[in-house]
């Protein structure tokens, strides 16, 4: 991959060094990413992560149960036994996912954010394969690294904008009041929406057009996401 | 590609222990995803455990089994969730800095250990119970294998904690020794536990028992299979 592009990449210890979460494709600290669940593949990923859970809850569960009934003389229930320790699991599987539900509330906003950091990921990976396909057809690839640089460009207003978001959302979600940091960060985001806009105004002809598009929706979305945020807060 | 991939993230967070061992103490030292490494831990040693024990309750049908599938997981689970508080309080009382997370992986590298060195005996085991069908071999070699496996486990347990904790000349010797009596108490709850959970493998010619009656203890069974062993009475 190109440094320039490599650079753009929000890894995945960056987002845990700036959420100070455990970030996954399908959990943030814990939480199930409501996103994850639209896609098939991590549906059953996470349905496989919520079975083996359920599964070893159920067996401490029912190796629990056995050494309190092997006390009980006239024992031989097995499958009542069975039933009970059915009924325990599901409980916890109900308390987990109300559980879940509450904290969720808490990382709604990092959740959407962090959709976006995976777009914005999804785009740079996209543009390092076009690369790769055009070095291949024409090694010089002259005519392609003009308009490149527009839309390296926008990535990395993008890339900042996130970053601000990401942090701001930090900020108050550890600290309930509002901070000035956090809106010193905030005014870095709309600084970098505005160049965005502009950066799309100017390129309308280009071909990467549709990325410069979607970069724009990404810087949108952030802004729009941490207005809501802060406003809620406020 | 999914399921594969969150099914690989457990084990691949298990090899990584094998592995390297160095970097994984590190990471429970910085507390680099300790919840993570907590599920993953849980649930691999789990599938282990649960394989060996069908093998060896396979040795008296499947209800049996089925049954040793469940208790095998149960019993080290179990044994942890029994000592686990004794060993972070008084751990904490003396001076230990440590979360209690931190001590839960450190706890579970060791039953991760035994699971994995278990389910590398399965093939030996299952070998053994195809070829000889001998009560009192089988139950010998089994107690050999998780005496083996549990003693490995807890060594490596031992230097971990040393290593995690960063015990040196200063550490209060009162810490080591509080570690040497928890390890000396897991070894009692768990095989209590074991003996108040048996049978994991039934005898040759009696029927299924979900328990046997509670008699005698744990060392004078193994004291009279070895006698048996050797004199045949």
């Amino acid at each position: 991959m190109k440094s320039d592009l490599e650079d753009l990449i929000i890894s995945q210890d960056q987002l845990e060094q700036l959420t100070e979460l455990e970030v996954g494709k399908i959990f943030i600290g814990g939480v199930v990413r409501p996103s994850a669940l639209r896609s098939p593949g991590q549906l059953c990923s996470f349905l496989v992560a919520e079975f083996s859970l359920l599964a070893v809850v159920f067996i401490v569960c029912l190796g629990l149960g056995l050494v309190i009934v092997r006390s009980w003389a006239s024992f031989n229930n097995l499958f009542g036994l069975i039933a009970v320790v059915v009924g325990v699991t599901i409980t916890v599987a109900i308390a987990w996912h109300g559980y879940q539900w509450q904290r969720y509330k808490a990382l709604k906003t990092l959740s959407h954010l962090l959709d976006e950091v995976d777009r914005h990921n999804d785009i740079v990976q996209t543009i390092r394969v076009m690369d790769e396909l055009r070095l291949a057809q024409s090694p010089a690839a002259a005519s392609s690294l003009r308009n490149r640089t527009e839309i390296i460009a926008a990535l990395e207003a993008t890339r900042d904008s996130l970053i601000s978001a990401l942090m701001t959302e930090r900020i108050l979600r550890c600290h309930q009041t509002v901070l000035q940091q956090g809106r010193d960060l905030m005014g870095s985001i709309e600084t970098n929406l505005v160049a965005l806009q502009a950066l799309h105004i100017n390129n309308q002809a280009i071909e990467y057009q549709q990325f410069l598009q979607e970069a724009l929706e990404i810087g949108l979305a952030v802004q729009q996401e941490m207005t809501t945020k802060t406003g809620v807060d406020n | 590609m999914e399921l594969t991939q969150k099914t690989m993230n457990y084990f691949s967070t298990l090899i990584t222990l094998l592995r390297d061992r160095p970097s994984f103490l590190e990471e429970i030292r910085n507390g680099t995803k300790l919840e993570s490494k907590i599920v993953a831990l849980i649930v691999a040693s789990s599938l282990f455990f649960a394989i060996y024990g069908a093998i060896v309750g396979a040795s008296n049908g499947w209800q049996q089994m089925l049954l040793s599938t469940v208790k095998l997981p149960a019993l080290y689970l179990l044994t942890l969730l029994i000592c686990l508080p004794t060993l972070y309080f008084f751990d904490i009382l003396f001076g230990s800095q440590a979360s209690f997370k931190q001590y839960a992986v450190l706890s579970l590298t060791t039953v991760s250990v035994i699971s994995v060195l278990l389910f590398s005996f399965a093939p030996v085991t299952l070998f053994f119970l195809i070829s000889i069908r001998d009560y009192h071999f089988f139950l010998l070699l089994n107690v050999a294998i998780f005496a083996l496996t549990g003693f490995i486990g807890v060594q490596l347990f031992y230097r971990g904690v040393k290593s995690v904790m960063k015990f040196n000349e200063k550490t209060p010797p009162i810490r080591q020794r509080l570690l040497l009596f928890w390890l000396v108490l897991y070894g009692l709850v768990g095989s209590q536990l074991g003996w108040t959970l048996r049978p994991f493998f039934g005898a040759p010619g009696e029927p299924f028992q979900l328990f046997r009656p509670i008699e005698s203890n744990f060392y004078a069974q193994i004291i009279t299979s070895i006698r048996w062993f050797l004199f045949g009475n």
